[in-house]
């Protein structure tokens, strides 16, 4: 009898992530099952497990590599890669690495470095200066401190707290009072949620430079030597371009206008910072800034970014999700070069924080010729936040256009349509 | 056009044996690895030895910061072939370089750790299959419900082992409940003192096991890329607790041993087990069994070729371990001789008790005994003589080698009673 082969996927597998393993399996004549590992705390998942057809789903305690090692150990031989989504996936993912040494993952520490950001800005600088932005670390808000960070960094500047999720607490100064009073409120609230959480360690504050320039993001397939293969370029404009005093990705549009020789320019600091992480067999996602001083790093994630496998697809019919399991499986990833459409994602917010009323203009923007989907997060009656406090978006659109320029209209557009209305806030009395 | 240098890596020293190793490695495979090792900045100045020893690079850095780490070994990352150790303390500071030589065939951190750490190790033995290993607790006090749950759990005797402290410090026995309470006590007080000085916060672990009785064996092995083990010939180990020290070193190594086919192969399979317990690839790896009523169970497993081995298998076997270690770094399969040359034994001689040693009698009539091939000599006369448990080191180590089995052990003999350390 032949033995089962499995992919294992860390937390959860979407019907995404199952169509791409069936995808994987035409393509290359396997038969490769799908196991997935979850903390034995998280909700039940078998009735969706079977929904996907997922052969086995294996639970753990994550915090105990023993606990690991047990419920890997039948399945060890069996196991021909691992993967996972998303960002707060991948401290799990560094946990199971250690347990499956005979396939090509990155190392935990790598895993680690790129989702600290303290850590990986040091690397970096260790590697190459020029790709990082001048930044410090502190722990607290003195005198001392505050000169520290004045001399250092200058204005304006970014306080990123470390071992925090995302863009939680993530703070712009543009002043000296701004960052006094900025440092004391973040200092408070971290010391505060890593008290909820039982950390023993002192928070650390990685505060850097505020790059000014244009965003641009790329995924790149990294194998087992070290070689990267590069998706193309995607342009991202922020919340804070369009009013918001918030860092999500408000739209982001591939393929970018930007020339062939800032391409290579860009591929190369990007390279560097993989390389600075020691990050091979895995896919990643890398947000740079073209400043003045050239290309720079904000911060690079060991994994598939949000949106791309949608983007790659429209706009060149890569098929993002079958390569991150190409790559992890120490095949060549498959990277059409020729453009089929330009592609658009728009996260909508609540312009302020309060209850959700109603969504304007759904319906009109679905009869836009660059329309290719929409997927609404929040309903009347339930909460917005801005992404800084862990809010998600109202709603996120994908376009796509053979033209540009119709897909820029329609952009506009939609800007001009979707109004995203707050209950009235009921006054204090 | 100047060829891209090629390196391998020695992980904060290199012995005189390691650089003979490597020339050899180049001589039979036609290759030009230059050596390049890599010290803690805060260590003493090796520049001297290092040029003595024609080490191509000496690097050095703060073990603590991986920045440092990288920043060190960056411009010579892709020229690194193969990266390794040698020792029991080395093997925390080879966790540390790992991730920054990706590239380079290695076992991951954690395994190193878990290698390294005696209650980790444990723990992961008994997932993977409890037979292999002693009952176990693991207790941070000496309260009256740890003390309860021991006796409940192991019962006597037994063995006290601290983690997270170096070889056997502080390894204690216990035959009875007040020994068991006064050992407890005090070594959870010495271990306190030391981490203290280490700044160290965490709160201290007490591995305590059951004592396994039986005789104890050891075996290096071999384990690639894809953790298949290749095993070295086994080799009889008498502690000093056989020979009425209260002290677990190794009074006496002899290989080959006397067990028969069978019995080698249960013990592999065992040791296998561990290797596959721990997820190790990528290095040798020295195991430590003790063969009881039950069946082999493992004391400990390290992540590193054992102590005197490198000369006990080239005398007996003609196997050259450094050499394999390389090979297994490189990838390569490691080449391993079965016909029996010599039997051969190494001894190591302690003081009776602890002080200043005054003199070590009959070393020059050891010199004729027929069998001899290397005595080194570690303490001098009014140098402190301390027991292993208390981290001292030998007297002196004798290394014997012997066609005939017979005039081994009867050089053995004639040594133990020609020798005679007096320490007041």
């Amino acid at each position: 009898m032949k033995k089962n082969k499995y992919i294992l996927f860390v937390t959860s597998a979407s019907q995404r992530d199952v169509d791409a393993v069936k995808r994987y399996n035409e393509k290359f004549n396997t038969n490769f099952r799908i196991l997935v590992l979850r903390d034995k705390n998280k909700k039940n998942w078998e009735a969706r497990a079977k929904k996907r057809n997922v052969a086995q789903v294996l639970t753990c305690d994550f915090n105990k590599p023993q606990d690991i090692e047990k419920a890997l150990a039948p399945w060890k031989q069996t196991i021909h890669t691992v993967t996972f989504r998303g960002e707060t996936n991948a401290s799990f993912f560094a946990k199971i690495v250690p347990h499956l040494p005979y396939i090509d993952l990155p190392s935990a520490e790598s895993i680690e470095w790129a989702t600290d950001k303290i850590a990986m800005r040091h690397l970096f600088e260790a590697h190459d200066k020029a790709i990082t932005p001048a930044f410090t670390i502190v722990k607290d808000n003195e005198e001392k401190t505050i000169e520290r960070i004045i001399k250092k960094v200058g204005f304006p500047l970014i306080i990123k707290p470390s071992g925090l999720a995302l863009s939680l607490l993530v703070t712009m100064c543009y002043h000296e009072d701004e960052l006094r009073s900025s440092l004391k409120t973040i200092l408070r609230k971290i010391k505060k949620i890593y008290k909820e959480n039982n950390r023993v360690v002192t928070p650390k504050l990685l505060v850097e430079q505020f790059m000014e320039g244009e965003m641009y993001s790329v995924d790149a397939y990294v194998d087992k030597q070290g070689n990267t293969s590069f998706c193309p370029f995607v342009y991202v404009k922020t919340g804070k371009s369009v009013g918001f005093d918030d860092f999500f990705g408000y739209l982001q549009m591939t393929p970018s206008q930007l020339s062939t020789t800032n391409i290579q320019k860009a591929e190369i600091v990007a390279k560097t910072a993989i390389q600075a992480l020691n990050l091979h067999s895995t896919t990643v996602h890398i947000e740079l800034m073209r400043t003045e001083d050239g290309w720079k790093i904000i911060e690079l994630g060991p994994r598939i970014g949000g949106f791309r496998h949608h983007m790659y697809m429209l706009s060149y019919g890569i098929d993002h999700d079958t390569n991150d399991l190409i790559v992890r499986l120490n095949k060549k990833p498959i990277i059409p070069k020729k453009r089929k459409t330009y592609v658009a994602v728009m996260k909508l917010f609540a312009k302020e924080e309060g209850i959700l009323q109603h969504i304007e203009g759904i319906r009109k923007i679905k009869k836009l010729s660059s329309f290719t989907s929409i997927a609404t997060h929040i309903q009347p009656g339930e909460k917005c936040m801005h992404a800084k406090h862990g809010g998600k978006s109202v709603c996120d659109i994908t376009l796509s256009h053979v033209q540009r320029p119709e897909l820029l209209a329609d952009i506009r557009r939609i800007e001009q349509i979707v109004k995203i209305e707050l209950q009235p806030k009921q006054k204090k009395r | 056009m100047s060829r891209t240098k090629e390196y391998i890596l020695f992980i904060t020293n290199i012995s005189k044996r390691g650089t003979v190793a490597v020339k050899k490695y180049n001589e039979t495979m036609g290759k030009n690895y230059q050596i390049i090792v890599i010290r803690d900045k805060n260590k003493k100045n090796w520049d001297k030895v290092a040029e003595k020893r024609n080490i191509y690079k000496l690097l050095t850095c703060d073990f603590n910061s991986p920045q440092s780490i990288e920043r060190s070994l960056a411009p010579y990352k892709t020229s690194i072939k193969a990266a390794t150790f040698y020792g029991d303390v080395n093997a925390p500071f080879a966790k540390k370089i790992v991730p920054h030589i990706p590239f380079v065939l290695m076992p991951t951190a954690q395994s190193l750790e878990w290698a390294t750490d005696k209650i980790a190790m444990r723990q992961f033995f008994e997932v993977h299959d409890k037979t292999i290993t002693p009952p176990f607790i693991v207790v941070k006090d000496a309260d009256e419900k740890s003390i309860e749950q021991i006796i409940k759990k192991i019962g006597f005797p037994l063995v006290i082992k601290p983690a997270g402290l170096a070889a056997s410090l502080l390894v204690t026995m216990c035959y009875h409940e007040d020994e068991l309470r006064s050992s407890l006590k005090k070594t959870l007080r010495k271990v306190k003192k030391i981490y203290l000085e280490n700044k160290r916060s965490i709160a201290p672990k007490i591995l305590v096991e059951q004592f396994m009785e039986g005789d104890m064996y050891s075996i290096d092995a071999y384990v690639d890329r894809h953790g298949h083990a290749q095993f070295c010939p086994l080799v009889y180990v008498k502690t000093g607790k056989a020979i009425g020290f209260d002290d677990f070193f190794g009074y006496l190594r002899l290989t080959p041993t006397q067990l028969k086919e069978s019995t080698k192969e249960k013990a592999e399979h065992v040791a296998m087990k561990a290797i596959q317990a721990l997820n190790l690839r990528s290095t040798i790896a020295h195991i430590e069994l003790m063969r009881t009523e039950e069946g082999w169970k493992i004391i400990e497993l390290g992540p590193r070729m054992g102590g005197f081995r490198h000369d006990m298998y080239v005398l007996s076997y003609g196997i050259d371990h450094d050499m394999n270690d390389l090979r297994i770094h490189l990838g390569e399969k490691p080449i391993i001789p079965k016909k029996l040359k010599s039997y051969v034994a190494v001894l190591q001689f302690f003081a009776k008790k602890e002080g200043q040693l005054q003199k070590i009698k009959g070393v020059r009539k050891i010199t004729a005994v027929a069998s001899l091939k290397e005595m080194d000599i570690h303490i001098k006369p009014g140098e402190k003589c301390l027991f292993a448990k208390h981290g001292g080191k030998s007297v002196c180590d004798i290394v014997l080698s012997n066609i005939n089995r017979s005039e081994l052990l009867a050089d053995i003999r004639r040594i133990e009673q020609m020798i005679d350390i007096q320490a007041i």
